[in-house]
């Protein structure tokens, strides 16, 4: 690991004027269990490391705002998975974060960390893009919330700027008569990455049985979380069946564009794309259906 | 009496966190010791330039292979490999160039400004390809010859190592399968496997005045490190002071002496204590994992489902050398028993084809040799019962192996109860209950044998009482201390207070040390054997005092009680002694030593047909045993075999491409965490006393793994499956 000069401010603003001082060569710590070992392997060196974990007060807490959640990207992910407001007002976070890592890594991993990191294989990036999550960045010259659907550019890269810090996220009320679920393929160990990830959305309309709207999302997918658009629009307006769903998940298996690894070729992930894809919608169904 | 088992000896200070292990050794003025690794799987080495290396500021030494004496080689038994390779190299990760530096960064930062040119060589990765002719050259043959140990077979082929047939010839097992009604041929392949013990390889080794290297070193066996050194670097056993430590876990992968030899000509070189600490990155690409292997297993079976003839041949992907099998015919010590397994068969053969490749050299882990072989065999052997129509249970028993054992006296002993294990385990998994959608039960019959050893222990009890046992076996983490304290206390029948076990090697010269699930049952006979030994010159103390013949005195109750009913005390007696009441002993064991137990492991798994996923859903493991001596210990090993078996099956293979491995560290590398388990049930047959102390650290982890695949065929169809199993492949095969 390189050396590197150690900062620990107390307020957002100190941090932000440290990122505005040091420029590309600070990175921010919260967590550290992704920094941590990019910094062992060398990977990433910075010259100036600013730790957010002393940063009290706005970056903490769950508020029930009217329009929704607001989220202190500091909380950890063990924090937000045992919380009763989470639990309540967004069970999807909670199962996702259920399925992230070991408890040992969610108890120091934090939701800001984890959404800035920018891999396409994590899990709480693909819920929070079915839930239209926002995420509030700030710096020296100001605030704006940026929709995580448009925050990811690239394998680790987002729309952060250097002198920027995600401080919350923010997620909307969701409509009525809707229900969202997470589902991750873990063929090998429990504890690890998804071979896919599939986060959908299913929001019926006042009949109850057509889809008034939809949200398919997948990680591991692609360079950047994908949100298969096309494999929505099929939804749009149509019956929600088992039938319907299998058209949006042979759709949205175009969309994706895996890489192969250790975790299987791109062909069989494009595959497990369209199994995983309808068994969510199934999912998201039944969950509407209190079943 | 009844002995409390006390707290596990190593617990508290594991527990605490006071435990230190090589990790935590500091020495006055140590430096640090990096390696560079060659980047190529094969190569001439043209060039190596360390002129910068050495001229940075903090390093003490800079070492390359043409520094080190020209006739070291290092090895557990063949010595092939050189301590930093000589001339060229032979897989990606060898040690090329060696540092010692005041700190890590100033270490790697030295191997930074090393320039290596290499000229690439054409290489060879798969065992089946190496052994063609033609194929590119890893030794040179002569060597190869020039350096096989006594008992080492070396084939004519190309990249032999060793290539040892037992049984048939091949005319006559190719007469007996021509007898057959059917033949039966099925190939698997299995992969390497790491033993992933939390503690990485670490060594410091430090040069006194006098010339004597002191070696700290994550290694289970002391007095074998010492031999691997008095042989590979010509050192006399004076000259080596070795420490016992703690070790972070084991799983057979702690034998080798890796770093050892390259620490100490780094000490030698800069005139510090050095240590080397593998990362788990080099533990992953370079260490000493399971050998990946092709099995090919034919078989000759009647109409009545008689297996008359068996040709087993099994090809080793040894890696670049073979220096890290301790095995006298420089193979792996369970190929055969898993040849064989628990089946008579009147004709067989069996192959074992060590093969060089240009990739990591295979070491030992758990079950060695027969992980490989019992998975083929018991996955073939269902194959037959399916192909032919007969009951997975009814077929192994119709084949299975009926011979009484010999008892430890040499005598006949107990019959193998197959039926026994292979029945309990069926009824536990339910075989032949009706099958939901989905879901497959299978069944593996393993035989486990532990192979014999020499084994020293010395026995003391002072004045007061109190007795101690000192042994040069290192607690590898499954207990063995504290079963060895509990052995003791209850020959003495005290409370296990009263004994202490000391880990030392002084006055020790030859012991095998931990492996092969042997430690239980030959130190735990040696101690018995100790103990009796220490009781008769106690015994012969009080005859001299009080005038009573020793025939006349008897050791009851913890007391040695005299026929006209006099009784005297542990410390009674030994107050008596005007000497040092201390004995030693050293045991080799006979072949009736070898301990022969069969158990069954069965499984039920869900196979997704769509994902091809696979989820245990229940396991049972079925023993035979003998004296158990501490049950919860005895479970716990049970237990973490199965697990490995069950990682072995679905997740845990090293893979490499052309020589790299490709699972550098442990986001990529899997092995099951607690959420993978199903639920286990351990079942212990009545205990036959006849067995002795039975062993059980390695036969769970070699039935695990076909077990499971079994119960996978059950759902997805009659195939030979490699292991891991592949979720693209299953479900291809299942696709609905």
């Amino acid at each position: 690991m390189n050396r590197f000069a150690y900062h620990a401010p107390q307020t957002v603003d100190e941090a932000c004027a440290l990122l505005e001082q040091y420029g590309d060569d600070a990175r921010l710590l919260a967590g550290g269990t992704a920094l941590v070992i990019l910094m062992k392997q060398e990977l990433v060196q910075p010259g100036h490391l600013v730790d957010l974990r002393r940063v009290s007060g706005s970056m903490r807490g769950v508020e029930v705002q009217h329009d929704g959640l607001r989220i202190g990207a500091l909380m950890t992910q063990r924090e937000l998975e045992v919380s009763s407001t989470i639990v309540e007002h967004l069970p999807v976070l909670a199962q996702t974060l259920r399925k992230v890592a070991t408890m040992r890594i969610r108890n120091m991993a934090t939701l800001g960390g984890n959404l800035a990191h920018g891999d396409p294989s994590l899990d709480p990036p693909v819920a929070l893009v079915a839930c239209d999550a926002l995420v509030r960045v700030r710096s020296s010259s100001g605030e704006r919330d940026i929709p995580l659907d448009t925050f990811y550019v690239d394998y680790y890269e987002t729309s952060l700027q250097p002198t920027e810090i995600l401080t919350d996220v923010l997620v909307p009320n969701s409509a009525p008569r809707s229900h969202t679920v997470y589902l991750k393929l873990l063929p090998r160990s429990q504890d690890d990455y998804a071979t896919v990830g599939v986060a959908a959305r299913l929001t019926l309309d006042e009949s109850g049985t057509r889809c008034a709207d939809a949200r398919v999302v997948l990680g591991a997918a692609g360079s950047t979380v994908v949100r298969a658009r096309q494999a929505e629009s099929v939804l749009l307006g149509q019956d929600a069946t088992a039938a319907a769903f299998r058209e949006a998940a042979a759709v949205g298996r175009r969309e994706v564009d895996p890489l192969s690894d250790n975790r299987g070729s791109a062909e069989y992930k494009r595959d497990m794309a369209e199994v995983m894809i309808r068994r969510a919608l199934l999912a998201a169904l039944a969950g509407l259906h209190g079943s | 009496m009844t002995i409390d088992l006390g707290v596990r000896i190593d617990g508290p200070e594991k527990v605490a966190g006071v435990a230190r292990y090589a990790a935590d050794i500091q020495r006055p003025g140590m430096l640090f010791g990096r390696v560079l690794r060659s980047p190529v799987p094969h190569a001439r080495i043209v060039a190596i330039d360390t002129e910068a290396a050495r001229a940075l500021s903090g390093v003490h030494a800079v070492l390359a292979g043409q520094d080190l004496p020209a006739e070291v080689r290092v090895g557990r038994n063949m010595r092939d490999m050189p301590v930093l390779a000589r001339d060229k190299v032979r897989f990606i990760g060898e040690k090329v160039v060696a540092v010692a530096a005041e700190s890590l960064e100033i270490a790697d930062r030295a191997l930074q400004l090393v320039h290596v040119q290499y000229e690439d060589l054409p290489a060879v990765f798969d065992p089946r390809e190496a052994m063609q002719p033609g194929a590119p050259l890893i030794h040179d043959p002569a060597t190869i010859r020039a350096w096989a140990v006594r008992e080492q077979v070396v084939p004519d082929y190309p990249n032999g190592a060793a290539a040892p047939v037992w049984g048939a010839t091949e005319e006559e097992v190719r007469d007996a399968l021509a007898q057959a009604d059917f033949v039966f041929e099925h190939a698997f392949r299995t992969p390497r496997q790491h033993q992933l013990y939390l503690e990485p390889h670490v060594c410091i080794v430090e040069l006194d005045a006098a010339g004597v290297a002191h070696i700290w070193a994550a290694n289970k066996a002391p007095i074998l490190l010492a031999t691997y050194l008095r042989e590979g670097l010509g050192l006399e056993r004076h000259q080596l002071d070795i420490h016992m430590l703690p070790l972070g876990g084991d799983f057979g992968g702690k034998g080798s002496f890796m770093d050892v030899p390259l620490a100490y000509f780094l000490a030698r070189a800069s005139g510090r204590p050095v240590k080397i600490a593998m990362s788990y990155i080099e533990e992953l690409t370079a260490g000493n994992p399971r050998h990946a292997s092709t099995i090919v297993v034919q078989s000759g079976v009647m109409r009545d489902g008689r297996v008359i003839a068996r040709w087993l041949r099994g090809y080793m992907n040894s890696g670049a050398y073979a220096a890290f099998k301790p095995s006298t015919d420089t193979t792996l010590p369970g190929f055969r028993r898993g040849a064989i397994g628990p089946y008579d068969v009147p004709v067989q053969r069996s192959e074992c084809h060590m093969i060089y490749t240009n990739t990591v050299p295979g070491g030992h882990m758990r079950s060695p040799g027969e992980a490989q072989t019992a998975y083929a065999l018991e996955c073939h052997t269902d194959l037959i019962a399916r192909a032919i129509g007969m009951d997975a249970i009814a077929f192994r028993l119709l084949n299975g192996s009926t011979h009484p054992r010999v008892s430890e006296t040499g005598g006949p002993g107990s019959p193998p109860r197959i039926r026994e294990v292979l029945e309990l385990a069926s009824q536990a998994i339910g075989l032949d209950r009706e099958r939901p959608a989905d879901i497959g039960r299978g069944v593996a019959l393993i035989e486990f044998n532990t192979t014999p050893g020499v084994y020293s222990a010395i026995m003391s009890i002072t004045p007061d009482g109190h007795l101690t046992l000192q042994t040069p076996i290192i607690e590898n983490g499954t207990g063995s201390l504290t079963v060895f304290r509990q052995i003791v206390a209850e020959e003495f029948n005290v409370q296990v207070d009263q004994v202490s076990v000391v880990q030392s090697i002084e006055n020790i010269e030859v012991d095998r040390g931990v492996g092969g699930s042997r430690v239980t049952r030959m130190v735990g006979k040696l101690s018995i054997a100790l103990a009796k030994q220490l009781q008769t010159r106690l015994a012969v103390l009080l005859a001299e005092e009080f005038g009573v013949p020793p025939a006349a005195l008897a050791f009851d109750g913890g007391r040695f009680v005299a026929d006209d009913g006099r009784s005297w005390s542990l410390a009674e007696a030994a107050s008596l002694a005007s000497e040092d009441l201390v004995e030693n002993m050293t045991y080799a064991a006979t072949p009736n030593d070898r301990a022969v137990t069969f158990m069954a492991q069965a499984a039920e798994v869900h196979v997704d047909r769509e994902t091809g996923e696979v989820k245990p859903i229940r396991m049972v493991s079925v023993h035979e045993v003998g004296r158990i001596v501490n049950p919860m210990l005895f479970r716990t090993q049970i237990a973490g075999a199965v697990m490995q078996g069950l990682g072995y099956a679905l997740m845990e293979g090293l893979k490499e491409e052309e020589g790299r491995v490709t699972m550098p560290n442990l986001h990529e590398y899997k092995i099951p965490t607690m959420a993978d388990l199903p639920e286990l049930e351990i079942i212990l047959l009545p205990p036959d006393l006849s067995l002795g102390l039975t062993p059980i650290g390695e036969g769970p982890n070699a039935g695990m793994a076909p077990a499971l695949a079994n119960a996978v065929v059950d759902v997805v169809g009659p195939h030979a499956l490699d292991i891991p199993l592949e979720p693209a492949l299953i479900r291809a095969l299942a696709a609905p």
